[in-house]
């Protein structure tokens, strides 16, 4: 997949994962769909740019005697998605030309 | 490869890709997942090797860690810049030819509002914990300068404004010439406004350490609350009124000093050809006023005898004894100036 792309899908799916409810990062790549192939290592350049751009808030809760990162979505982050499935509906309606094209 | 080994070695290689500050929540991030990793069932050697290969970690930080803030255009020309406070420590400003307006923001975001003429553009960018508000000349006009040899070209100039969140407790380095510098309503730990040909205004401030230089410029400082206070310049007069600072050293040349409402421990005033005048001034450790043809008037809080005094003008009168030995330093020396201070309480 087209990195750029990638990354968008990855950030919108992080954000939407977040949006059932604050999540540190082992439980978000649970819950991301496996298409992302999502991994640790992978999350983390996507959690520090959503959380320098303001989408997210992060705070620390202890667990086991150590301390677990949990991330919250913000209102910028709400509107991130919004403004994702805004853009994507237009790449669809493409998206749905495209494949007609390659039907005939 | 233990958990321990690979934490090690990551932190190794950012502190070497100059990523140091990042390294530490980097760190905690990957020490967090390898326990729920190892906590869920898996052995610490299976959990690191999912991570997969250090220099590609590595990589992609270095990606997301350049991505700079992106200027909006406003009005032709008019850029603003929007940047969430997040980590920001530190906020570079370096320019040329312009002034510059410091002062709070409405939100807890730093707007940056620029010009970009035909001579001259901004790169704003955001990396680690630092702002750079960075002016530059376009390539195309750096060309034709040279060709041409000149220096300049005066063109319409539009001053930057940075607005600073409330929340913001980092350091503030400015630095400008031939252009004015102002900085109102704002608390830092450091702040730092250099510029040459033109004035300083400081208003409603507070900070650890403060420090502003010009040259053909007057300094003017207002409600000031700062640990520590440097103020220099040559050619300008020095006004400074309500300012609360343990120490304040001002200095200039060809220009009076106006002072009201100080309070600090220690206030080092200097001039050369000018006035020094002062009102309301509580010092408890040193007080020193020199100026040369220009007199020194003003009083200063207490009596007398809280004062060990050493003071001398020539070919001008001189109101002060020498001698006396009270706890607070009071040296006071001028030429051709008179000398005429006295005290709240007497």
């Amino acid at each position: 997949m087209d990195a750029q792309l990638k990354r968008g899908l990855f950030e919108a799916a992080v954000l939407r994962t977040l949006k059932k409810g604050d999540s540190y990062g082992y439980l978000i790549i649970k819950d991301l769909p496996p298409e992302l192939d999502a991994t640790e290592s992978t999350l983390y350049p996507i959690l520090k740019r959503l959380e320098s751009s303001g989408c997210v808030r992060v705070y620390s809760v202890e667990h086991n005697s150590r301390l677990r990162r949990y991330y919250s979505i913000t209102n910028i982050g709400e509107a991130k998605i919004k403004k994702f499935l805004e853009d994507f509906a237009l790449v669809m309606k493409v998206y749905n030309y495209i494949d007609a094209e390659e039907e005939q | 490869m233990t958990k321990k080994e690979f934490l090690c070695e990551l932190e190794s290689k950012l502190i070497k890709i100059g990523k140091s500050t990042e390294s530490k929540k980097t760190i905690e991030y990957f020490d967090e997942v390898i326990s729920d990793m190892i906590e869920s069932g898996m052995t610490e050697n299976d959990a690191v090797e999912k991570l997969g290969n250090i220099d590609s970690i590595i990589d992609s930080i270095r990606d997301e860690l350049t991505t700079d803030p992106i200027p909006v255009e406003k009005k032709k020309g008019e850029y603003v810049t929007d940047v969430v406070a997040g980590s920001v420590e530190n906020l570079i400003y370096d320019d040329k030819n312009n002034s510059v307006i410091i002062e709070s923001s409405p939100d807890d975001e730093f707007h940056i509002t620029t010009h970009e003429t035909e001579q001259k553009g901004y790169n704003i960018s955001q990396s680690g914990n630092d702002i750079k508000i960075i002016a530059f000349e376009k390539e195309g006009f750096k060309k034709i300068r040279s060709i041409f040899g000149f220096t300049s070209v005066n063109e319409k100039t539009y001053p930057v404004i940075i607005k600073i969140p409330r929340t913001f407790s980092g350091n503030i380095d400015s630095k400008t010439t031939n252009g004015s510098a102002q900085i109102k309503g704002v608390s830092a730990n450091n702040i730092t406004l250099k510029t040459r040909n033109g004035s300083v205004r400081i208003e409603s401030i507070a900070t650890k350490y403060i420090d502003a230089d010009t040259t053909n410029g007057s300094i003017t400082v207002n409600s000031v609350a700062s640990d520590h206070t440097e103020l220099h310049t040559t050619n300008g007069s020095i006004t400074l009124n309500s300012i609360a600072s343990p120490t304040i050293n001002a200095s200039t040349s060809n220009g009076t000093v106006h002072l009201s409402s100080i309070a600090g421990s220690s206030l080092n005033v200097s001039t050369s050809n000018g006035t020094v005048d002062f009102r309301s001034i509580s010092v408890s450790g040193t007080v020193i006023f020199h100026s040369s043809n220009g007199k020194i008037v003003g009083t200063l809080a207490g009596k007398m005898s809280d004062y060990a005094i050493t003071s001398n003008t020539s070919n001008a009168k001189n109101n002060l004894p020498n001698g006396t030995s009270g706890g607070i330093k009071l040296d006071v020396s001028t030429s051709n100036g008179r000398i005429d201070v006295h005290f709240s309480e007497e």
